[in-house]
């Protein structure tokens, strides 16, 4: 079949210092990445926290009206659809807040390079952090069929709830794209536990982008890496490309289909799915908890 | 089959079973030194001391040799103050070695998995394990039974593969109490893609087993490469999830893959068993070890211990508290979320979609 290039970029807080600045920094990247041939990019998660320097902190922004929330989505979103168009790339361009029925949510999507907004994804699983912020869990996974493969969003701390990429994997999706910020100090065992092992246990690749750095008086580390299934990556490390510093920047990938298409024919996880079982005790396990 | 084939193979099966003969391991476990199993101290509440046996296979066409090494490794445990032992999946290969000739079979393919490379002149392999099914009952049920309830210690036998009434061959695993007493068993529920093709089955029940020592499950090797596995057992309530492998290579990223991301996701303790070395011309290789969510170890890594080498025989050695877990259940921060509406929204139909494709 084929294979295409992507691209994840990784920013450090400290590298951004205005809205102007960051716009600056991801056009940059973006024109850089796309004239080495990458045609999916990647930013990391709460990119939009670089339009709002007037909040000191994420409470009193996510305490604003639902139109002032949405209306500060917009621009963000016709920024970036301004920069895939520019640069002929899908886009995922980290991600944002907005306000549904007076609900707020984490959210991400997807941008085609003629600037249509393909896919918007919510957040689904919440940290403490996040629930105390009061947002909410998105309902819906959607997947999208595109010229380079099924693509799925898995939207920060989705990662280590196996079941969104199973469901977006089922759904079609080639391509998971997270954008992330990990809190605490550095660990790698962290992405091991998150997208590293949702690629392996789907036979799918993965691209996360990591935001590094203070925000909001939080620590946020993480190094951008590129993923695939180990018997297609060089050691069977199951990675393609790592960001090794924790600096901005981005990293390259070729993601080959034929190869991935021979790892699933070799060694076919999901046929062996034990279905029956699921849908005996799933129904049954979920039920007595929510009882508890 | 010719009537003087059926009376030849009904021979041997009798001769089998007079050579495994219950009375004949606890004879031969009898004669052994072994502390009163009476005289230990109780278990530390919350603190649970595990043994994990990595065992190096080698045909043994005498019975007792395969209960020997299965005692010295119980009692090396025993002596680290192990108050449950876990054995690897297949832990009944080296036996193959009772059945005249088997050593001359040749691999199909050296590199072929676990043993869909044997080539018996035409033979069904699963009709060699219908065929040992009772011989490999006894031997289990007799020699682990027996080491239980002499060292007073818990035993998660590893996996054999046994045939039902009906015909069905699925790799069982089986728990013995510390009295000897048979908790129960569990069967494989994820098979590889060779075992499938060999026509083994795949079980439909998941079991979570009440012990002194906790809540404990033990699913099989590739039972580990599926969330669903875990996630079913964390919602049952499991504490500590032992799990034989037998795995054809060792690559560490590759062994990340199966119970280390599960014990992440599912806030469990693991303990892996590997099964290594070679038999029948298959490769064995693996590292057994016992694994914690990574907040709960001592280098953020989420192994407790692990062992040195992936081709030796190996016990590893290592204690998990229980107290801590269920404090870090209810302290867990990025994950223990739900979002059960999500699930009713699409597994039931994907799950669905996928059987109708198949």
């Amino acid at each position: 079949m084929k294979s295409v290039k992507v691209s994840c970029i990784q920013l450090n807080t400290a590298d951004i210092t205005s809205e102007e600045n960051y716009y600056q920094t991801v056009s940059g990247l973006v024109e850089e990445a796309a004239s080495l041939g990458s045609v999916l990019v990647t930013l990391p998660a709460y990119t939009q926290a670089f339009l709002l320097w007037e909040f000191n902190d994420l409470e009193s922004y996510l305490n604003q009206s639902s139109e002032i929330i949405n209306n500060r989505k917009q621009k963000f979103l016709e920024k970036h659809i301004k920069i895939a168009q520019n640069y002929g790339v899908y886009l995922l361009p980290g991600s944002f807040f907005s306000c549904k029925n007076g609900k707020i949510y984490h959210s991400s999507c997807m941008i085609s390079p003629e600037g249509e907004v393909l896919l918007e994804q919510d957040q689904t699983h919440l940290s403490k952090r996040e629930r105390n912020l009061g947002l909410q869990r998105g309902k819906i996974l959607e997947t999208v069929k595109t010229e380079i493969g099924g693509l799925g969003l898995c939207v920060g701390n989705d990662c280590y709830y196996p079941e969104v990429s199973r469901i977006l994997t089922l759904r079609g999706a080639d391509i998971i794209l997270c954008p992330n910020a990990i809190e605490g100090e550095y660990n790698r065992w962290k992405q091991f536990a998150g997208m590293w092992q949702e690629v392996q246990q789907n036979q799918i690749f993965g691209m996360e982008s990591c935001l590094v750095g203070e925000l909001w008086d939080v620590t946020f580390d993480g190094r951008t890496t590129i993923y695939a299934p180990c018997e297609m990556t060089e050691g069977e490390k199951g990675i393609l490309n790592i960001k090794h510093d924790g600096g901005t920047g981005f990293i390259l990938a070729s993601l080959s289909f034929d190869a991935r298409e021979r790892v699933i024919e070799h060694y076919p996880i999901l046929k062996h799915l034990n279905r029956r079982l699921y849908r005996k005790m799933f129904p049954l396990l979920y039920k007595e908890r929510e009882a508890d | 089959m010719k009537l003087i084939e059926k009376i030849k193979q009904k021979a041997f099966s009798k001769y089998l079973l007079w050579k495994t003969r219950p009375c004949r391991i606890k004879k031969y476990l009898d004669k052994k030194e072994i502390p009163d199993a009476n005289r230990r101290e109780p278990p530390d509440s919350g603190n649970v001391k595990i043994a994990s046996a990595q065992v190096r296979l080698k045909m043994v066409s005498e019975p007792l040799e395969y209960v020997e090494t299965m005692f010295r490794l119980v009692k090396r445990a025993y002596y680290e103050g192990a108050q449950i032992i876990v054995f690897p999946e297949y832990n009944f290969l080296q036996l193959l070695g009772m059945l005249p000739g088997i050593d001359k079979i040749a691999p199909k393919d050296k590199t072929a998995e676990k043993f869909g490379g044997i080539d018996l002149d035409g033979l069904d392999i699963l009709d060699v394990f219908r065929f040992l099914t009772p011989v490999m009952k006894v031997i289990f049920a007799t020699t682990y039974s027996e080491l239980a309830r002499l060292f007073g210690i818990y035993i998660i036998t590893g996996s054999v593969l046994l045939s039902e009434k009906d015909g069905s061959v699925y790799s069982v695993a089986m728990l013995y109490d510390d009295k000897g007493r048979l908790v129960g068993q569990q069967k494989k529920l994820h098979l590889m893609p060779v075992e499938a093709e060999m026509g083994i089955n795949c079980g439909q029940e998941i079991r979570v087993f009440d012990t002194r020592l906790g809540k404990i499950a033990f699913p099989i090797c590739m039972d580990a490469t599926y969330f669903e596995t875990f996630r079913m057992l964390e919602l049952m309530g499991a504490d500590i999830v032992f799990l034989p492998i037998a795995d054809n290579d060792y690559n560490e990223w590759k062994a990340l893959r199966g119970i280390w991301p599960r014990v992440q996701e599912s806030s469990v303790y693991g303990v892996k068993s590997a099964l290594v070395g070679e038999i029948l011309g298959m490769d064995f290789a693996g590292k057994s070890g016992i694994y914690a969510p990574m907040e709960l170890t001592k280098n953020k890594d989420g192994i407790v211990v692990e062992a040195e080498s992936a081709d030796k025989e190996e016990l590893v050695i290592g204690e998990v508290c229980l107290n801590k877990l269920h404090e870090f259940r209810r302290q867990k921060h990025i994950i223990g979320d739900r979002n059960l509406e999500l699930y009713e929204r699409y597994f039931p139909k994907l799950y669905e979609n996928l059987y109708k494709e198949q």
